[in-house]
């Protein structure tokens, strides 16, 4: 690494080298501007500072997406990955979602190594203390060690860092993760510079040691066979895979933790900031589901060699010694030594209705936000932004359009659209829930929908490219040729019927057979000709799957794509910059009032804006073509 | 907030009243289509030039003849919407055009929203620009007054059953969601046959809400009529007054039991069904016990009830009313007669204030007020009787599609769950049922329900 001079002129700046730092670095120096990572430790890079695991439901769709469009994250789950499993393989193909519990050693070094080797992407030990604005544009950053930097953007991922305060039991110390500093210079100037500022809430569970649990007691949960890497460009996952252990708590347990909570931070009110309700802390669930004499427990081996084991499900901020003896009263975990106990953390963000679909500020021009200062948790949703926000900053140093991306093409662009729009005051977390168009955001398509983009960015290799259209070449080939083929029933009827399936009395073209319920892709290739077509025999599961998906729900596909269209119509109706909406007198105060507050840029984004009628909407198309 | 599409769009123009003329306008890039599913005359409508006339008769999805009626095409771009447009002029009476409406939003097209056919002149071109403001304020105004009555309208039992509808079905979304994001592998909290039989029930339900509101059902089979009230009270009188007054008397036919009287008349083209009950005490020895049962049971079974009042005693007939009034269904229309007016004193007349609704003067003998009961009786059944004017006709036909669609898209949801689709796919088609009756009830979000998860439900590691 360069030593730095005093005078410095870099294209942008990202603080923070957590998940949304990652992906916000690599992305701008990749696309050809000289970038400068500033992070409070070198060590820390990509540090999982909760569960070590990438993916699940809905997130395992973002991790996906973010491969698709270049980005890093789903590589290096694929390279540490130790226990890989595709949720959901019972449920609907909207809602598969690939998830890995990474070795979390391992993931922070690769990712560190992945930055520290990456052209045009200088890394320095430093703190952001002050950002230089004039003419409400960011012109330099100013660090700790008294440098100052030059740049044309920045982009903030500071994480829990902002002003974060950690509680265990009645214990307070500030800082922003188990051991770490925090960042209040950098809150205090933002809140200055007039961002509205609020308070949040997060938690993590104790660590216990491994040597000190009783496996045998609990049930081992083995990982997939053969896992199901993240990243496109990953043909094989050769780790070796290891198991988690299921146990569960009990009326034991919940007598403890009640025992200590008059020492509870979060029912003393000693916590302010508002926690996540989908991750409760095992004090809240016991506390509000009082009916539930068990809860899950997953034990979580942080690694091959490591000694520390993530107990999933038990995120607290009770007083060690009852953490402790709660812990103790669980199956398996008599003798558990705790390695540190649990602890929430308390930290400031900036309400994302302050953000443009870029993730650039609007009041100043250049300074972008990303990850937990946005008011979501996750690592997921912290890296999604991070690639948003770094190909924006990258774009506008550039001089180019802005790449927004849509709800209808990706959940990245549903996250971040519910986060200007609707603000968020709970920690945000990705659902598949949030998206209207959830049967075509599946995670098998998420190349479909996105590579094309990261290819024209620069992020994605011509030979990524190449691979996409080959696998969609073959998707044709083969639905074209169920939707012509005529099977006969002597041809079908002798594997229909040792399957237990009703036989076909007349020639039946394939995809109509395939539309019954009940036969699936693979009961189609196990009949003898279609088995020994070439077509069929070479494809991968991968493919077979997708062209199932596609043929066998056709009809909701082709109505999720009628709603896609009347919604790219109405997000095709622009607001100019600017539009005086208080100006137009036929709208409701409170439509007016909600417009002014986020300033939609178009009618299907004033359309999802709460407090937003439909007659508000006719009003302003009619006030639009005056 | 959804954006309603270009679609085709349909409402009745003129004002409602008892003119001679009521005209249905349809517009949108189906309005020919459409006019043609339901249009019979010499040529089709698609073959007409624009601005040009044909006479014809409308015909039900059953292919039953709804009304004569003159057909005027206008070719797009020269229509007052710019697009293509069609006006069907109907001549038997306001019930019967409510039913060409039906008619045709039954075939293809939806009920416009108010302001909407200016809205399309004004998008298309067809106004002065400098117009824009007038017609934004055309439209805030309109939709102000439809939301408006469509709260009166829905300040009631109506509202009460629409929200439990509301509620049921978010509680199965919340379910289904539950079970797609958050569940466990292999543990279901929404096994399938649960979900189907509250989706059957769900449904069930819709459809009778959907069968109280059913103009076309009340023409085939008429409105049934209760009269009620104290013995003594004059409603034979009125009973008898109605059925003489009337010339046009269908078929006398006995009531089957001696404790009513059913008749049958026709006014202004619709078939009232009019049933003489016996009279209601306050407190019935067990004699009376059982007519007063069968009257309770008629009450209960009509679409409407006459209520009649004594004007020239008061015996505390208020109290009886209130008990009626209590039993009657949000559907159900109630009208109030004071009888006897020629012989009644002044102070007894006031009673009608107490009652806090709008009484009608009778008097059976002198024959004053029959034909002002006839007009109520009539109108009563076309505008829902919690509001007056044309509003809430508008409101209540958009209620009724409204509820329609939310039913097919729940029938559409059961077939899936039948089949064994899974809950991504299902899930599409509850959310798209609560989108539609999110029109009556306001937006459901995702956070709605979210909201509705994290609340009842122990998720999350």
């Amino acid at each position: 690494m360069k030593p730095l001079s005093s005078n410095l002129h870099f294209d942008i700046v990202v603080v923070g080298a957590g998940h949304a730092g990652i992906e916000a670095s690599l992305a701008s120096a990749r696309m050809g501007c000289s970038t400068v990572l500033v992070t409070m430790e070198i060590a820390s890079i990509g540090r999982m500072s909760c569960n070590p695991a990438i993916g699940g439901s809905a997130k395992g769709h973002l991790v996906r997406e973010i491969d698709a469009l270049g980005g890093e994250m789903g590589r290096i789950a694929d390279a540490t990955g130790i226990h890989f499993r595709m949720l959901n393989k019972s449920k609907g193909p909207a809602v598969w979602s690939p998830r890995c519990q990474s070795d979390r050693e391992w993931y922070s070094r690769e990712a560190a190594s992945r930055v520290l080797l990456q052209k045009h992407l200088l890394v320095v030990e430093d703190t952001l203390e002050d950002i230089g604005v004039s003419a409400q544009r960011v012109q330099t950053v100013i660090l700790e060690s008294g440098r100052t930097i030059a740049c044309k953007a920045i982009v903030v991922c500071s994480g829990t860092f902002l002003n974060g305060l950690m509680h265990t039991g009645m214990k307070k110390q500030v800082g922003g993760r188990y051991g770490e500093r925090t960042s209040s210079r950098l809150a205090a100037r933002l809140k200055d510079i007039g961002f509205k500022v609020g308070r949040l809430k997060t938690g993590t569970p104790p660590r216990i040691s491994r040597k000190s649990v009783d496996f045998a007691s609990t049930e081992p949960q083995h990982a997939d066979s053969p896992p199901t890497p993240f990243s496109f460009s990953t043909n094989v996952v050769s780790n070796a895979q290891i198991s988690m252990y299921l146990t569960h708590t009990n009326n034991r347990t919940h007598e403890i933790l009640k025992s200590g909570f008059n020492e509870s931070p979060m029912f003393t009110g000693k916590i302010t900031g508002v926690g996540p309700r989908y991750c409760p802390s095992i004090e809240d669930k016991v506390h509000r589901f009082a009916d539930k004499d068990q809860h899950q427990i997953f034990l979580e081996p942080e690694g091959y060699e490591s000694e520390v084991v993530y107990v999933n499900g038990f995120s607290t901020s009770l007083p060690a010694n009852i953490q402790l003896s709660g812990l103790q009263a669980i199956p398996g975990l008599e003798r558990c030594v705790m390695l540190r106990a649990g602890y929430a953390v308390e930290y400031d963000f900036f309400p994302p209705f302050q953000l443009e679909h870029t993730l650039e500020t609007k009041s100043i021009k250049g300074l972008f936000f990303a990850g937990q200062i946005n008011g979501t948790s996750g690592y997921e949703e912290a890296a999604g932004q991070g690639l948003v926000a770094g190909i924006n900053a990258a774009l506008k140093t550039r001089g180019e359009d802005p790449l927004v991306l849509e709800r209808s093409n990706s959940y990245i662009g549903v996250m971040v659209d519910d986060l200007i729009n609707k603000g968020t005051d709970e920690p945000y977390r990705i659902f598949t829930s949030r998206a209207e168009y959830r049967l075509k955001l599946r995670q098998d398509n998420a190349d479909s929908r996105l590579m094309r983009t990261g290819y024209k960015l620069g992020l994605v290799n011509e030979q990524m490219k190449a691979g996409l259209e080959q696998k969609e070449e073959r998707i044709r080939a083969i639905k074209n040729t169920l939707f012509v083929w005529s099977i006969l029933p002597n041809e079908a009827n002798p594997t229909l019927h040792r399957k237990g399936l009703d036989g076909i009395a007349e020639p039946l073209r394939i995809s109509q057979l395939l539309r019954r319920p009940g036969i699936s892709i693979y009961d189609i290739m196990s009949i003898e000709c279609v088995q020994s077509n070439e077509l069929f025999r070479e494809a991968s599961k991968e493919l077979l799957d997708r062209v199932e998906i596609e043929i066998k729900y056709e009809g909701y596909l082709k109505r999720q794509d009628q709603q896609i269209e009347s919604f790219a119509k109405n997000e095709a109706l622009q607001i100019p910059n600017g539009f005086n909406f208080s100006g137009v007198n036929s709208l409701s105060n409170e439509g007016k009032e909600r417009l002014e507050s986020v300033q939609p840029r178009s009618i299907g984004q004033a359309s999802r804006i709460s407090g937003v009628t439909s007659a508000d909407l006719s009003v302003l198309i009619v006030s639009l073509r005056k | 907030m959804k954006l309603r599409p270009d679609d085709t769009i349909a409402a009745i123009a003129t004002p409602l009243g008892e003119g001679a003329i009521s005209v249905v306008r349809m517009t949108g890039p189906k309005a020919i289509e459409v006019a043609d599913v339901v249009f019979r005359g010499g040529r089709r409508v698609g073959e007409m030039s624009g601005h040009t006339v044909r006479h014809g008769k409308i015909i039900d999805p059953f292919n039953e003849p709804i009304d004569d009626v003159l057909v005027t095409v206008f070719r797009e771009p020269h229509s007052y919407t710019g697009e293509n447009l069609v006006e069907f002029s109907c001549h038997g009476g306001i019930q019967v055009t409510r039913s060409v409406l039906e008619t045709i939003l039954h075939s293809g097209a939806r009920l416009a929203d108010p302001g909407e056919f200016t809205k399309r002149a004004f998008l298309n071109g067809k106004m002065d620009l400098s117009q824009a403001e007038a017609v934004a304020d055309l439209i805030s105004a309109k939709s102000r007054k439809a939301q408006r009555s469509s709260v009166v309208q829905l300040d009631g039992g109506l509202s009460k059953r629409v929200r439990e509808i509301k509620a049921r079905l978010l509680s199965l979304c919340s379910l289904l969601e539950i079970d797609l994001d958050l569940s466990e592998e292999g543990i279901s909290v929404a096994p399938r046959k649960s979900i189907i039989d509250e989706l059957t029930s769900i449904s069930h339900e819709l459809e009778k809400l959907i069968d109280s509101y059913d103009f076309g059902r009340i023409i085939r089979n008429g409105v049934s009529v209760a009269i009620i009230g104290k013995p003594n009270a004059g409603k034979s009188s009125l009973f008898n007054a109605l059925l003489h007054e009337d010339r046009s008397i269908v078929s006398p036919t006995p009531g089957t039991t001696r404790d009513f009287l059913e008749e049958e008349i026709v006014i202004s083209g619709i078939l009232f069904k009019l049933m003489d009950t016996a009279g209601l005490r306050e407190a019935s020895d067990s004699v009376e016990a059982e007519g007063v049962t069968r009257t309770l049971r008629e009450m209960s079974n009509s679409d409407s009830v006459l209520f009649v009042v004594d004007s020239t005693v008061d015996d505390g007939q208020g109290n009886l009313f209130g008990e009626v009034s209590k039993k009657l269904r949000p559907e159900q229309r109630l009208l109030v007669a004071l009888t006897k007016c020629d012989v009644a004193t002044a102070s007894h007349l006031g009673f009608s204030s107490d009652l806090g609704v709008d009484a009608l003067r009778i008097s059976a003998v002198t024959g004053v007020g029959l034909e002002n009961l006839r007009n109520k009786l009539v109108h009563s059944i076309l505008v829902d009787n919690s509001s007056a004017k044309t509003d809430i006709e508008i409101t209540s036909a958009r209620h009724v599609e409204i509820l329609r669609n939310t039913l097919a898209s729940i029938l559409d949801a059961e077939a899936s769950l039948r089949s064994n689709v899974t809950y991504d796919f299902v899930a599409l088609d509850i959310r798209g049922s609560l989108d539609y009756l999110a029109e009556i009830t306001g937006e459901i979000t995702s956070d709605d329900i979210l909201n509705r998860i994290f609340s009842e439900f122990c998720v999350g590691k």
